[in-house]
C-alpha cells in the first residue's frame, strides 16, 4: 500500500512506516516529508492530538519548498489557550500587575484615612478603585512596551504578553479602556483634582518612566515620584489642598515643652496644611529607593543583559549612596515633619524611631560593604517598613482617643449613658 | 525523528483534546489556534506559528515571479500578519546576537579570573563587567529600542485597523455569509 494518502494532510504514511519499523533504537537520518508550509501548523496539531501528550513530542520535520529548506523542532509546542472569562480576567489581573495595583490602592486608602476632613464611604471606595485602575492602565502601557525586555529577565518571564496568552491589540484595548475608566471614575465621583493627578500617573509611568528606563539613570527619580502621587490622590479625594494658598495660614503643631498652652488641642482641623501631604509624598518617594536599590542590585545581571540603564549596573556605590541618603531622610521626613504638621501626635517621633534605626542601619552596613547579601536585608527591611509606619501613623494619629475604643476613661461612661437612656 | 500513528486515518477526524468543546459565554477573543513554543535558550523568546498565516505560494497560484494571485483577501489584513512575523523574526535576530556574545563575555570574564577568588571579588569582577558591557552596547541598544517601539505601535496600529474594518464589514452586511 505504498502511496496511500492521508486525507487530511497528504503524507505518504506507509511509506513512512516502512522506512521505519517498530523498534526502540533511534534511526539514522529523519525522513524528509514534503510538506507546504501551511500544513505544518496541521502536522503538528496532528502529532499533539494522537500522542495525547502536550509536552515533549521529539522530532523534526525538513521542509522543502521550491529551493529553500526549513527545520523545525517539534518539541513542546502548545496551542495558544482558548480565553474562557476566567482565564481572561487572570490575565487581566496578571497585565495590571497586581500585587503592585493592590499596594497602591492601599497607600491611596491610607491618604484618605489620614486626612482629618471628613469622608464618605462612596468618595473612599471609589478613590481605590479610580486609584485601581490607573494603576493598572499603567502597567499594561508597561507591559505592551516592554515584551522582548521582560522576556530576557527571569522575574518578568510569566507574564501575559511574553508568553503570548493575549495579543498585543488586546492587551492595549484593555490599558486605553482601565485608562479612560479610572480618571472618568476619579472626576464623577471625587473631584477633578485626583482624576487629573491619577491621569498623570499613568502618563508619567506609561509614558516617562518606560522610556528613561532605557536611557537614563534618572528613571528612579521619576518612577518614585509616580509612587509618591497615590497618597496624594488620597489626600485630594478628601478635599484637602497640596499648594499653600495666601487665603489660608497653618500653624505649626509643636510638641508640648515648647508650648505654654497647658493642654494640646487636639482640633483635627490642624492637619489640613500642605505640610501633611508633602510629608505622606516623602514618605513614600524617599521609601522607594531603599526597596528599588535593595532590589535591583540583587537582579543587576538581569538588567544589564537586557540592556536597562540602572544605577546597580553603571554605578553600584551610587547605588548604595542613594539608598542610604534617602534612608537618612526619611527620619526627619516622617519623625518630624509629620507631627509638626498636625498629622500625628509626637509620640509618633519616639515610637518611628525604632523602625529608622534598623533600616539606616542596613542601609550603612550596604553602602560601607556593598554585598548582596546587604543588599538583601535592605531590601527586606524595606517590605515590613512601609506598613509599619503607616500603621504608627494611624495609631498615633491626631484626634484619635483609643482610650474611649477600648472603654477607658471618662469617655466610656457617656457612651455608656448614651446606650442605656433608650431603653 | 518522527514517529507517526498507527491507527487508522478516520481517528485523525475525531478530536481527542479534552475540553475542545469550550461554551464560550461571550466572544471578547476569537479562538486562536497559535502555537507557541517554549522559550528560545539563549534569546529567551517564544516562537510562535500563527493560525492566521498569510498563505503561501505555491504552484497552483504562482505561474512566473511578478505574478501577484498568491496575494488574496484583503491588503492591509496580509501587511498586517507579514508584519507580525517580521516583528518576531527582528526580535529573535536580535537578542539571539546580543545574548551569544553577553554569554560569551561573561564566561571569558570568569574563565580570566584566578583559581584562588573570593565569592566577592567574583561579584566585584562581574559588576564591572556588567558595567562596561552596557556601555560598550549603548549604541546597538539604542537603535533597537528604537525600532522596536515603532515596529511595535504600528503592527498595532495596524491591526486595530484591520480589526475595525472586519467590524465595520460585519455590521454593514450582518447577513453575509463568511469569504
Amino acid at each position: 500500500m505504498r502511496g496511500a494518502v492521508s486525507p487530511l494532510c497528504g503524507l505518504r504514511l506507509q511509506e513512512l512506516r516502512s522506512q521505519h519499523p517498530q523498534s526502540s533504537k533511534t534511526p539514522p537520518d529523519p525522513p524528509s516529508l514534503l510538506l507546504r508550509r501551511s500544513q505544518v501548523g496541521q502536522v503538528l496539531r496532528l502529532l499533539l492530538r494522537q500522542s495525547q501528550v502536550v509536552a515533549g513530542v521529539q522530532g523534526s520535520i525538513c521542509l522543502s519548498h521550491f529551493t529553500s529548506t526549513i527545520t523545525i523542532r517539534t518539541r513542546s509546542f502548545r496551542e495558544a489557550q482558548v480565553l474562557t472569562p476566567r482565564r481572561l480576567a487572570k490575565i487581566y489581573w496578571q497585565l495590571s500587575k497586581s500585587s503592585l495595583t493592590v499596594l497602591v490602592a492601599l497607600t491611596a486608602m491610607s491618604g484618605v484615612a489620614l486626612c482629618p476632613l471628613p469622608t464618605t464611604v462612596p468618595v473612599l471606595l471609589s478613590t481605590a478603585l479610580g486609584t485601581a485602575f490607573c494603576s493598572a492602565s499603567a502597567n499594561a502601557f508597561n507591559q505592551i512596551q516592554e515584551v522582548p525586555y521582560d522576556a530576557q529577565m527571569a522575574r518578568t518571564r510569566n507574564r501575559p504578553l511574553v508568553r503570548r496568552a493575549i495579543s498585543p491589540l488586546h492587551a492595549t484595548g484593555f490599558a486605553v479602556a482601565t485608562g479612560i475608566a479610572g480618571p472618568a471614575l476619579l472626576w464623577t465621583m471625587v473631584n477633578p483634582t485626583t482624576a487629573l493627578l491619577g491621569a498623570a500617573n499613568i502618563a508619567l509611568y506609561a509614558g516617562a518612566y518606560t522610556y528613561l528606563k532605557r536611557k537614563s539613570t534618572v528613571n528612579t527619580w521619576i518612577g518614585s515620584v509616580v509612587g509618591g502621587i497615590p497618597p496624594l490622590m488620597g489626600w485630594t479625594a478628601c478635599g484637602g489642598s497640596l499648594l499653600p494658598s495666601s487665603s489660608q495660614s497653618f500653624e505649626l503643631v509643636l510638641p508640648s515643652f515648647m508650648t505654654s498652652l497647658s493642654s494640646i488641642p487636639t482640633d483635627l482641623a490642624l492637619a489640613d496644611n500642605p505640610l501633611a501631604p508633602l510629608a505622606l509624598f516623602l514618605l513614600l518617594y524617599s521609601w522607594q529607593f531603599p526597596h528599588f536599590n535593595g532590589l535591583s542590585y540583587l537582579v543587576r545581571e538581569s538588567y544589564a543583559q537586557a540592556g536597562y540603564r540602572m544605577l546597580c549596573v553603571l554605578d553600584p556605590h551610587k547605588n548604595a549612596t542613594v539608598a542610604l541618603r534617602h534612608a537618612l531622610l526619611l527620619v526627619p521626613a516622617t519623625s518630624i515633619l509629620m507631627p509638626l504638621s498636625g498629622l500625628t501626635t509626637w509620640a509618633f517621633a519616639l515610637t518611628s524611631l525604632v523602625p529608622h534605626a534598623i533600616c539606616v542601619e542596613a542601609a550603612y552596613r550596604f553602602w560601607k560593604h556593598g554585598g548582596e547579601k546587604q543588599a538583601r536585608k535592605v531590601f527586606q527591611h524595606s517590605l515590613w517598613y512601609l506598613p509599619v509606619l503607616l500603621g504608627l501613623m494611624m495609631f498615633h494619629k491626631r484626634g484619635m482617643d483609643w482610650g474611649s475604643w477600648l472603654s477607658f476613661g471618662s469617655d466610656s461612661t457617656e457612651e455608656g449613658e448614651a446606650t442605656t437612656t433608650p431603653a | 525523528m518522527v514517529r507517526l500513528p498507527l491507527s487508522p486515518p478516520s481517528s485523525f477526524l475525531r478530536s481527542s483534546r479534552p475540553g475542545h468543546n469550550h461554551v464560550r459565554a461571550f466572544h471578547a477573543s476569537l479562538s486562536r489556534k497559535h502555537l507557541v513554543g517554549p522559550p528560545d535558550p539563549v534569546s529567551h523568546l517564544r516562537p510562535v506559528i500563527y493560525d492566521d498565516a498569510p498563505p503561501v505560494r505555491n504552484a497552483a497560484n504562482v505561474r512566473h515571479p511578478y505574478s501577484l494571485r498568491e496575494f488574496t483577501g484583503d491588503t492591509r489584513e496580509y501587511q498586517w500578519k507579514m508584519q507580525r512575523q517580521e516583528l518576531d523574526a527582528f526580535n529573535q535576530a536580535f537578542w539571539l546576537d546580543s545574548n551569544t556574545r553577553f554569554y560569551a563575555a561573561k564566561d571569558a570574564v570568569l574563565q580570566s579570573l584566578p583559581e584562588e577568588t573570593t565569592p566577592e571579588q567574583r561579584e566585584a569582577a562581574l559588576s564591572a563587567f556588567y558595567a562596561r558591557w552596557v556601555s560598550q552596547e549603548r549604541t546597538r541598544q539604542a537603535e533597537y529600542n528604537a525600532e522596536w517601539r515603532k515596529r511595535n505601535w504600528s503592527t498595532i496600529l495596524l491591526g486595530a485597523r484591520v480589526r475595525y474594518q472586519e467590524f465595520v464589514a460585519r455590521a454593514m452586511h450582518p447577513f453575509r455569509r463568511g469569504g
